[in-house]
């Protein structure tokens, strides 16, 4: 089980090389530069502005120095904001961009299974029936379009929430709520769907006959293996939301990681857009490594399997 | 028993911490209260904070209440007012000027809590900082302002290594003399830019480029600099030791970053987070906040124009240019696409510049007869009706306004001259690299005086100019440039302007549609803003009603 995990992590850590080597050069091939503006600057102090940043140097040379540096877990000074590293911005943003995805998981699991757990108990009654189609407008509507609609009603209306900024408790409660929402919904089919089968499973009916109370049979026998499904969605839903945080930072004003994000890569911000490529990957890999263990202390079989 | 006890400790201690809690929140409170807050949207977060290195807009926005100049932006007009300089002289022919310096300017620092004063402000500032922003080392974009400077220019492309041969000169403490190449008369109208600021030479030699971060940055302006959150926002608090320091009445400025076009800020604005946004919103939100009163508008030393790629065939032809030129529905543009008082052209340099009469392309105002001469000069370049005449291709980068004048024109040229124009966008840095590159038919273009100076339009478009772009070359025009640009008669010197744009305007390979007007949003409560042609808004001037505000907006100012 040991040498599963570290090979597991081992591959992640590989994937990883490949993805920031991959993203090195793509962005390099990318038209247009950090430095090319409406008024370009006179040529000889665009090469020194260039040289500063070893952008003279060939691409190879280029690469090198960069993985060199990230070899040190330096990710290089930004182009955009002169005087700032990498790591500086990342570690500015970062906080606001966990919180904002914590507070999210937790309302997706909390949420997403309670009401999972109570439409497969009501089966086929209304609210079941309720529930689900429910979730199915949490899953169709897009955050570009409930944000704002929100926004409108809450914040311009009547003037209860902050339409931007995350400065106050209130302030997190619209934009995790938009970026919880189509996981809320995935994850209380997904629930529903696997309560299902397992209250029609023989040892379910086996606990029955020997006459446990339904609380009981639910909690201790029938959650443990609906949590499965739900674990292995953990972690696409895990990158799913980081990848929304970019649409709700930008929404709701919020100073986080994905905001940088997104104006690193117009601006040809390359260290900057790197240093975001890199963080968001590991996070990706990272939970993606997380949810296969975790499977293998879920699951019984692919424990023996592995 | 001994349980009891102890809830009941627990108990007393929470009654008694609960007044001593609300004493102190209340008192934080009152403190709050007497500190007027400004909110200022400022667009996307800036780049440099270096007035000497800063490049848009946004960075000019809080530099200029940062530093100080020779000379500042008048907050009305937008016309040079005295900063640092008490007064100046310049010998005959305006290419030796000698500043007389105040004496009550000093350099201060945020130290956390409180600005503290450093030193005063002297002549020799002025000497460090224009030979700091031409050093080769310090590779400033917009160096090249300080050209006018005698070997300035040999200096900054590092032909010339002696700093103290450049034409700045500490006379003593207080005055300074400027030695020109050779003539300009018009010398007061740089100084107020950026590139001429002033800044402090202790902590920029002892923290290199981090001299502008929390706790190392000196400043000069009226406000000094707090703290710079990322994404988010930069604080500027009041500078005591500022000469007119009791005349400001806000003590503490955000300039929040959130975006240009954006509606989320135009969606704060209305939420009451700013007071003040210097960025235009999305063209769909105009029409309500115009009726709304919240739009100060003024016309901008700007043009929108299309520019042309004169290598390509068929638009090689000057007659083609004009059909083009011709064609264009400027009225229509500003009516229904731009709608913030935008004023249709047909010259290259704005109207508004002052000393200047504009030429342009054509003397007819009448649109219909304008289209008949386009037709006209269609057929007699050889495609009557546009028969024969290849599909080209319209460049504009991705913005709504851009997309929606790129249709528009692609229809018009259509259905008046027959001929296929295809818009085609791209992202921003992909666009000027393919227009740098001159890889298009025709591309949308914009250009913003950096002064109110109609050469700063006209020397784009030299032969190889940095940013012509067009593939334009007139040896005729690169000599009347360089004769405009030594020429000491500012009368003569219009002239030969004049007589430039001239043939800009025949040859076309710019097609001028309209001005730009510069956009900002202001709440009613707040008094001292004005818009102006430089778009220049020094915060010292504004003055918030505070009770009308909070009346307004009572969940934000508590």
């Amino acid at each position: 089980m040991f040498v599963a995990i570290i090979k597991r992590l081992f591959s992640s850590f590989l994937t990883l090389i490949a993805i920031i080597s991959v993203s090195f050069f793509m962005m390099k091939f990318a038209p247009g530069g950090p430095f090319d503006e409406e008024k370009s600057p006179p040529e000889n102090i665009r090469k020194a502005i260039e040289a500063k940043y070893h952008l003279d140097k060939p691409l190879v040379t280029q690469y090198f120095l960069y993985m060199k540096g990230l070899a040190q877990l330096d990710l290089g000074p930004s182009f955009k904001v002169a005087h700032l590293r990498v790591n500086d911005v990342i570690a500015e943003g970062i906080g606001y961009t966990l919180r904002l995805g914590a507070i999210a998981m937790f309302f997706a699991l909390v949420l997403g299974m309670t009401l999972g757990l109570i439409a497969s108990l009501y089966h086929n009654k209304w609210i079941d029936h309720l529930l689900m189609s429910t979730a199915m407008l949490g899953i169709s509507v897009p955050n570009i379009v409930l944000a704002p609609i929100l926004l409108l009603i809450f914040g311009l209306y009547y003037k209860l929430l902050p339409v931007s900024g995350l400065d106050s408790f209130s302030s997190y409660i619209l934009p995790s709520f938009c970026l919880s929402l189509f996981y809320i919904a995935n994850i209380a089919r997904l629930t529903r769907g696997a309560m299902l089968e397992i209250l029609n499973s023989n040892y379910i009916r086996t606990a029955y006959s020997k006459g446990l109370p339904k609380w009981r049979i639910v909690i201790f026998h029938c959650l443990k293996p609906t949590m499965i499904p739900v674990a292995s969605y953990l972690g696409p839903a895990t990158a799913g939301m980081l990848a929304g945080s970019l649409v709700i930072e930008k929404i709701f004003v919020i100073p986080g990681v994905g905001r940088q994000f997104v104006d690193s890569a117009f601006a040809r911000d390359y260290t900057m857009a790197l240093g975001m490529i890199i963080f968001y990957c590991t996070m990706v890999v990272f939970f993606n490594a997380f949810v296969d263990i975790s499977y293998m202390l879920l699951d019984p079989r692919i424990r023996k399997s592995s | 028993m001994m349980f009891k006890n102890k809830l009941s400790k627990v108990f007393t201690r929470v009654l008694i911490s609960i007044p001593v809690l609300l004493f102190l929140v209340s008192n934080s409170a009152t403190a709050a209260k007497s500190k007027v807050v400004l909110n200022v949207q400022n667009g996307e977060e800036i780049r440099y904070l270096d007035p000497q290195l800063s490049t848009g807009m946004g960075s000019a926005n809080i530099s200029i209440n940062l530093f100080e100049g020779l000379y500042d932006y008048g907050h009305k007009d937008g016309e040079p007012v005295k900063g640092l300089a008490l007064s100046h002289t310049s010998n005959k022919d305006a290419s030796v000027w000698t500043f007389k310096l105040r004496k009550d300017f000093s350099w201060v620092k945020y130290d956390g809590k409180q600005v503290k004063k450093m030193r005063p402000i002297t002549a020799h500032d002025v000497v460090y900082s224009y030979r700091r922003i031409l050093n080769p080392a310090t590779a400033s974009e917009y160096a090249y302002m300080l050209y006018i400077l005698k070997n300035a220019k040999n200096f900054n492309k590092g032909k010339l290594k002696d700093a103290s041969k450049v034409g700045v000169k500490a006379l003593d403490d207080h005055t300074v003399q400027l030695t020109l190449e050779g003539p300009v008369p018009s010398l007061i109208q740089y100084l107020p830019h950026h590139s001429f600021g002033v800044v402090p030479k202790e902590p920029i030699e002892k923290h290199k480029e981090k001299w502008v971060t929390k706790g190392n940055m000196w400043t000069s302006g009226a406000y000094a600099f707090k703290d710079w959150l990322l994404k988010d926002k930069i604080i500027l608090v009041k500078n005591p030791f500022y000469p007119e320091a009791k005349k400001v009445q806000v003590d503490e400025i955000n300039f929040n970053f959130i975006g240009t076009y954006s509606p989320e800020a135009v969606r704060a604005f209305r939420a009451g987070k700013n007071d003040i946004d210097l960025e235009s919103p999305p063209p769909s939100e105009l029409t309500s906040l115009v009726k709304g009163k919240y739009v100060k508008a003024a016309r901008m030393l700007g043009t929108y124009f299309v520019r042309v790629n004169v290598n390509r065939k068929p638009m090689n032809d000057a007659r083609i240019r004009k059909a083009l030129a011709l064609t264009i529905p400027r009225h229509k543009i500003v009516k229904y696409i731009m709608k913030a008082g935008e004023v249709p052209t047909t010259s290259f340099v704005p109207n508004a510049m002052s000393g200047y009469d504009a030429v342009s392309f054509t003397d007819e105002k009448d649109y219909k007869k304008n289209l008949q001469q386009a037709k006209k000069l269609l057929a007699e370049a050889g495609y009557p009706d546009g028969k024969g005449f290849p599909k080209i291709k319209y460049l504009y980068n991705t913005a709504e306004n851009h997309k929606k004048i790129a249709v528009l024109l692609s229809k018009t040229w259509k259905e008046n001259l027959g001929i296929d124009v295809v818009p085609e966008n791209q992202e921003w840095k992909v666009y000027l690299n393919t227009q740098k590159a001159q890889d298009y038919d025709v591309s949308r273009s914009g250009w913003i005086a950096d002064m109110a100076d109609p050469m700063n339009f006209l020397e784009m478009f030299i032969t190889d100019g940095g940013n012509n772009n067009t593939g334009f070359s007139s040896a005729e025009y690169d000599r009347l440039i360089s004769q405009a640009q030594t020429e000491k008669d500012l009368e003569k010197r219009s002239k030969i302007m004049a007589k430039i744009e001239n043939i800009l305007m025949s040859e076309l390979p710019v097609l001028p549609i309209f001005n730009y007007t510069a956009l900002s949003l202001v709440q009613p409560y707040v008094t001292g803003f004005y818009a102006n042609k430089m778009d220049q808004h020094p915060m010292k001037y504004i003055k918030i009603d505070v009770a009308k505000r909070k009346k307004l907006f009572p969940g934000m100012h508590k």
